[in-house]
């Protein structure tokens, strides 16, 4: 199982990307322990929607330092075992 | 012995039951008219540990309790992970006060956390306007209270709350129960954490 993970810098840019990728569904979960944002709250979407998401945070007022993208593998109720960082 | 609970509100049909089974009766027919009271009264079979059964007739429901249950034929499910002593209670449907869009992303994240859990409640009780919760469109939802009731926490939501906000119709997941066995669950329970 993997999904992609968007963390960011403030919980104003998290809440604001989740209206902004509202259309892929995103789930909101914690920050996985492992990361280091400044921001608790993380939005996670199907690897196939990763590309569509970036762009649409891309797109947006989100600075991109704002903002930090991972891929994740994880065990089958969803936590994290590895992490990767994405460009 | 014949009870007739027809036309009486919830949660009585499931009190004039309760009185009688507490007494010992076990040869018990409860007459109620609507199938939610028919749910409560077959819940409460179970918690006696009691056989039960039920007809229709012209409208009406006829709950029958019976001599105890043969428990051989229904062996517990394995319940490590499942920490029974514990009841969750949500009356809101977001966590804690302050902005909206903040409590609405913490309650997803916090039901999110403890579906993934190795350890999770017995129980999770929703009232008020926490019953929109598990009665919502809100997908991530729906999809973690499931996904506990699945490892085996039983989730109770408030049908009174339900009926006030009109989404009686609308529970995704979990049993419509009254105030009568949510309270019995947070009594029993050795600690209630309250979102």
């Amino acid at each position: 199982m993997s999904y992609t993970l968007f963390t960011f810098e403030s919980a104003h840019g998290a809440i604001a990307a989740q209206s902004l990728l509202a259309r892929l569904s995103p789930v909101t979960m914690p920050v996985p322990r492992d990361i280091s944002a400044s921001c608790g709250i993380a939005l996670r979407v199907k690897d196939e929607d990763a590309e569509e998401a970036s762009r649409r945070l891309a797109g947006s007022d989100i600075g991109r330092d704002m903002y930090a993208c991972y891929r994740i593998t994880a065990d089958g109720r969803g936590r994290a075992v590895r992490i990767e960082k994405a460009e | 012995m014949l009870i007739d609970a027809r036309g009486k509100a919830c949660p009585m049909p499931v009190i004039m039951a309760k009185k009688e089974l507490d007494r010992g009766e076990r040869a018990l027919t409860v007459a109620v008219d609507n199938a939610m009271a028919l749910e409560n009264l077959r819940r409460l079979a179970i918690s006696f540990n009691t056989t039960f059964s039920s007809e229709e007739k012209d409208g009406d429901f006829f709950a029958s309790f019976g001599a105890k249950a043969d428990t051989s034929l229904c062996p517990p499910r394995a319940t490590d992970d499942i920490d029974s002593g514990c009841a969750v209670f949500i009356a809101r449907d977001a966590v804690g006060s302050g902005e909206r869009a903040l409590g609405e992303s913490l309650m997803k994240m916090a039901l999110y956390t403890l579906a993934q859990s190795d350890n999770i409640p017995g129980c999770i009780l929703f009232m008020n306007s926490g019953v929109k919760l598990p009665a919502g469109e809100e997908q991530q939802l729906t999809d973690s209270i499931s996904a506990l009731i699945k490892r085996g926490t039983e989730v109770l939501v408030c049908g009174t709350c339900l009926n006030f906000y009109g989404l009686t119709d609308k529970l995704k997941c979990g049993a419509v129960s009254n105030m009568y066995d949510m309270m019995e669950r947070m009594l029993a329970a050795k600690k209630v954490i309250s979102l």
